[in-house]
């Protein structure tokens, strides 16, 4: 090759080199597209999820509280027994049986499921109410970086009823029926009776915030029994 | 052509080869740093929604915690007592060095009423603001109460 010759080779090479660098600059490498790196985004992400964890338990605790000042009133307005019992406990019958902790255990899930909560376990021991939910579940997958944080929503509040003794009663009364004693011979809780019907008021001290009075004031369980058909008929 | 014109020629070719390249390289250098952007920065988180939790966790001497203060204030129309715990919370507690100003307030999401609000005194400046919120439900689960925080902090 002459040395006009290496010219045509060296201008093609040249405008296919530069055809190509203008096709990556502008075509590939989208020139609108900026390019950032944060620092830090994992570890962001992490405390973010702890926060979030730490709000939502706020009001999850805060929710659990109400609904449980809402359930004791309206267990204690109910004498402990379903509503349409009017206060009358009637062993062994399938709606006023008194099964306590069973009987505020479905109000309480009624009132959290307002709340959008739901009930995972309910302990009454010694007058402390344990509440369980379902545990709060965060998940981080990127990369390299990936956590699991569960976050445990188990709540201990005092009781405003006083379980020990309305179930010291219940175990009284039950004796009762099983005996075929008159009531007052099996307990000695206060009691006034009318006619055959023995009527008991139970409170426990401790106030709570009343819902519909908004006042803070210690709940009293009011139930009865009739002497004469403590438990339920049987047909 | 004579030779040493040919030689010329070829001269100045290779140097006008030479010049469009080095004048693309330029141009694709400057069209391209005006638009790629590249950047290496870190995030800095802050903890004002932790700093907002710890006052509505606070409890006061009859074993009530601020929240539940709010809410009975809520009820009773009257926050006072609200607005003095959570001053003297602030009071004891926020870093006023570096947070001078600082904006709370409360809100009934329900009917969207502003309850009561507690702020810094001063001129406003230039420290950049960062904010949260908190709910705290009531007894109808419609109408929770909304906790806003700002602050405004120097940048360290």
């Amino acid at each position: 090759m002459n040395k006009k010759g290496i010219f045509m080779p060296t201008l093609a090479l040249a405008t296919m080199f530069l055809l190509t660098y203008a096709f990556f600059v502008f075509i590939v490498k989208d020139p609108s597209l900026s390019y950032y790196l944060n620092l830090g985004n994992n570890q962001i992400s992490l405390t973010t999820a702890f926060k979030d964890a730490e709000a939502q338990l706020f009001y999850n605790e805060l929710a659990v509280k109400y609904s449980l000042y809402r359930a004791q009133e309206e267990f204690s307005n109910n004498g402990g027994v379903n509503v349409i019992c009017n206060g009358r406990w009637i062993f062994n019958d399938e709606k006023c049986n008194p099964d306590l902790e069973e009987n505020f255990k479905l109000i309480l899930k009624e009132r959290l499921k307002e709340y959008n909560l739901e009930l995972s376990e309910l302990k009454i021991e010694d007058n402390k109410i344990k509440v369980k939910l379902n545990n709060l579940n965060y998940y981080y997958n990127f990369a390299n970086f990936k956590y699991k944080y569960d976050v445990k929503q188990e709540f201990n509040y005092d009781s405003a009823v006083n379980f020990n003794k309305l179930n010291k009663i219940k175990n009284e009364l039950n004796n009762c029926l099983k005996t075929g004693s008159k009531i007052n011979a099996c307990t000695n809780e206060n009691n006034v009776k009318i006619g055959n019907i023995i009527y008991f008021a139970i409170e426990n001290n401790k106030n709570i915030l009343i819902s519909s009075s908004k006042e803070f004031k210690k709940i009293e369980v009011k139930f009865n029994a009739d002497e004469n058909s403590l438990g339920a008929v049987k047909f | 052509m004579k030779k040493g014109t040919e030689e010329l020629m070829f001269v100045f070719s290779l140097i006008l080869i030479s010049l469009v390249l080095t004048l693309a390289f330029i141009t694709f250098s400057v069209a391209g740093r005006g638009k790629i952007e590249e950047k290496v920065s870190a995030i800095s988180g802050n903890e004002i929604n932790i700093n907002l939790l710890n006052y509505l966790r606070t409890k006061d001497e009859n074993n009530n915690t601020l929240s539940e203060i709010i809410v009975y204030s809520y009820y009773k129309k009257d926050y006072k007592n609200a607005v003095l715990m959570l001053e003297n919370l602030i009071k004891k507690f926020h870093d006023r060095e570096k947070c001078s100003i600082y904006y709370i307030n409360a809100v009934s999401v329900k009917n969207n009423e502003k309850l009561f609000e507690v702020t810094s005194l001063g001129k406003a400046n230039d420290a950049p603001r960062i904010s949260t919120f908190m709910l705290i439900p009531t007894f109808d689960s419609q109408d929770n109460i909304k906790i806003n925080y700002v602050e405004g902090c120097k940048n360290e």
